[in-house]
């Protein structure tokens, strides 16, 4: 009962903010479907790019090769710096909102001051954001899905990108539950946010970092991106190292979040 | 004996080097209107924190209700002010009172009453928290800690913000809700209101508890003011055994008398060539400031 009542206070919290990112996110992954290049165009600019210096397809060449066709566009997308900071966006907003949010408010007194369990607290909380989270991605799928539907030259399986969706899904809810973890432990709402923004911000600037530059690709594992590889996942589908780095994540964050909003002083 | 509706036994709470509360030891039966005061800094916001979980004693145990307090299901039966009351500036007055309603799992029997009482219009209900002044805004607070008809009420400084008029109501409401069984602890400031509305008070002072006993018995206890006047000079030492003299002159002495000792001085008094006399009534202010000066 009162978990209900706490994800209905969240919807009335976040409502617009989840709409906003939502439309965001379909539109953006709409969008790519019309720029990516149809399979006659990847084939002209495949050959223009064998004519570019060796060192400098060394370096980025690949990447750019590999994305130079609809599948390897479109999933592309789904890495994108501006999907990421959509998700982010919401991760934040709710980890931080949920826990620290409420007590740094004020607000927390008030419902904790009445028969719910704090546990109750952290399990709206991860619910509103695994919820959210699944509807930003679900209408980010839409979009990559309506504009195949317009692009028949495309050829692709619009279902494959649910993969995708799911694979997102499970970084950015790891995400959320490190979110949630400062947030049990946080008195301040904006400070939070900021942490937790900067953690995802880190965390992908650390796995692009190490992939471009050789000395510190050790780093790599350090970060939850490793883990998300959208064209592996559109060629052979999931692999146990693509689910469990995020399902350990989310399982230790989130009952450490537990344990420690069970045991604080509000 | 009634059953308790709150018992603390040694109940004590540290900040870091900071005692906020120590070894606070009371008994608050079911059906009282149990004033709670102090100075700022006293202890008496931390005391209801603990007794609703949201922190945790650090010596000593708390119960409410005959329960432990901290277990969540006790709360059902408890309605809440907090002293510095913070509400969520999105949410309209009705929105505000039906979701803490219903994170209570209580239905809110009282509300209408209690709208009708503090003259809250359904065009008021409608607009944004964000929106109200302080007095509407503690309106709020008074009528969420009373809408499901809580067995116990605690409230920190409920009349902080309200008008006089508006203060008047909630004197009423809790008249109401007294009526109905409830128990009231509430912490204040305010001594008038304390003297007015309570049936025993508690001091608190540094943390500690100093003084626990009915309002009648707080003033009884407390010294009271007797100033004389004489037809004739009369020596300060004929009733310095009596109480302790403040001021005297040819004609007139002021002294401070206990309650018990107001007979024989009396009796001594009728001996003397007295013009004039005058007793202050005691006041729980006097008490106060007694303990605190």
């Amino acid at each position: 009962m009162s978990i209900l009542a706490l994800l209905g206070h969240a919807w009335r919290r976040h409502r617009v903010a989840l709409l906003v990112l939502g439309t965001a996110f379909f539109l953006f992954q709409w969008l790519f479907t019309k720029l990516a290049p149809s399979p006659s165009q990847a084939g002209a600019i495949q050959q223009l790019l064998q004519l570019l210096p060796p060192a400098f397809m060394q370096m980025f060449g690949n990447e750019i090769a590999a994305n130079l066709n609809p599948r390897g566009a479109l999933s592309f997308g789904w890495a994108h710096p501006f999907g990421i900071l959509l998700a982010g966006a919401w991760v934040a907003r709710v980890s931080a909102g949920a826990l620290a949010g409420e007590i740094g408010g004020g607000t927390m007194d008030l419902m904790a001051a009445r028969p719910v369990p704090r546990w109750s607290a952290v399990t709206a909380a991860v619910l509103a954001l695994a919820a959210g989270l699944a509807f930003i991605l679900l209408m980010g799928w839409a979009g990559t899905a309506t504009g195949i539907a317009g692009r028949p030259s495309l050829g692709l399986n619009a279902n494959l990108f649910l993969r995708i969706a799911a694979a997102d899904w499970m970084l950015f809810l790891s995400f959320g539950c490190i979110g949630l973890l400062i947030s049990a432990a946080g008195r301040s709402g904006g400070t939070v946010l900021g942490i937790v923004s900067a953690t995802i911000g880190v965390s992908f600037a650390l796995d692009y970092l190490a992939r471009a530059w050789a000395p510190i690709h050790w780093t790599r594992a350090l970060s939850l991106f490793m883990y998300y590889r959208p064209q592996r996942l559109l060629a052979d589908g999931f692999a146990p190292g693509d689910v469990i780095p995020f399902l350990l994540t989310t399982a230790v964050a989130s009952t450490l979040a537990f344990v420690v909003f069970a045991k604080r002083d509000l | 004996m009634s059953a308790a509706a709150i018992e603390t036994r040694g109940l004590g709470r540290r900040f870091g080097r900071v005692l906020a509360l120590e070894d606070l030891t009371l008994r608050v039966d079911e059906g009282e209107v149990f004033g709670f005061l102090g100075p700022n800094g006293a202890g008496k916001t931390t005391t209801i924190r603990c007794l609703l979980g949201l922190i945790t004693p650090t010596s000593g145990t708390a119960s409410i209700l005959g329960r432990p307090a901290g277990e969540a299901s006790v709360r059902a039966d408890v309605g809440y002010l907090p002293g510095d009351l913070m509400l969520w500036p999105w949410y309209t007055g009705a929105q505000t009172l039906d979701f803490l309603a219903r994170l209570s799992g209580r239905a809110p029997g009282r509300r209408a009453a209690l709208l009708d009482l503090f003259g809250f219009s359904a065009a008021d209900l409608g607009r944004k928290v964000g929106a109200y002044s302080d007095g509407m805004k503690q309106k709020i607070g008074v009528i969420q800690a009373m809408q499901c008809e809580p067995r116990l009420i605690l409230l920190d400084e409920p009349t902080k913000g309200l008008d006089p008029l508006v203060q008047q109501a909630f004197y009423h409401s809790l008249t109401e809700a007294r009526a109905g069984g409830a128990t009231i602890f509430f912490s204040s400031h305010i001594l008038p209101e304390v003297e007015r509305v309570c049936d025993r008070v508690a001091m608190l002072r540094r943390g500690k508890l100093v003084s626990v006993g009915s309002v009648d018995e707080a003033r009884r206890a407390q010294l009271r003011r007797v100033v004389v006047r004489f037809s004739r000079e009369v020596a300060p030492g004929e009733l310095s055994p009596f109480g302790r003299i403040v001021e005297h002159d040819a004609l007139r002495v002021s002294m401070l008398v206990t309650q018990a000792d107001l007979p024989a001085l009396i009796t001594r008094l009728a001996g003397l060539p007295i013009a004039d006399l005058e007793a202050d009534a005691p006041h729980l202010e006097d008490a106060f400031l007694e303990y605190y000066k």
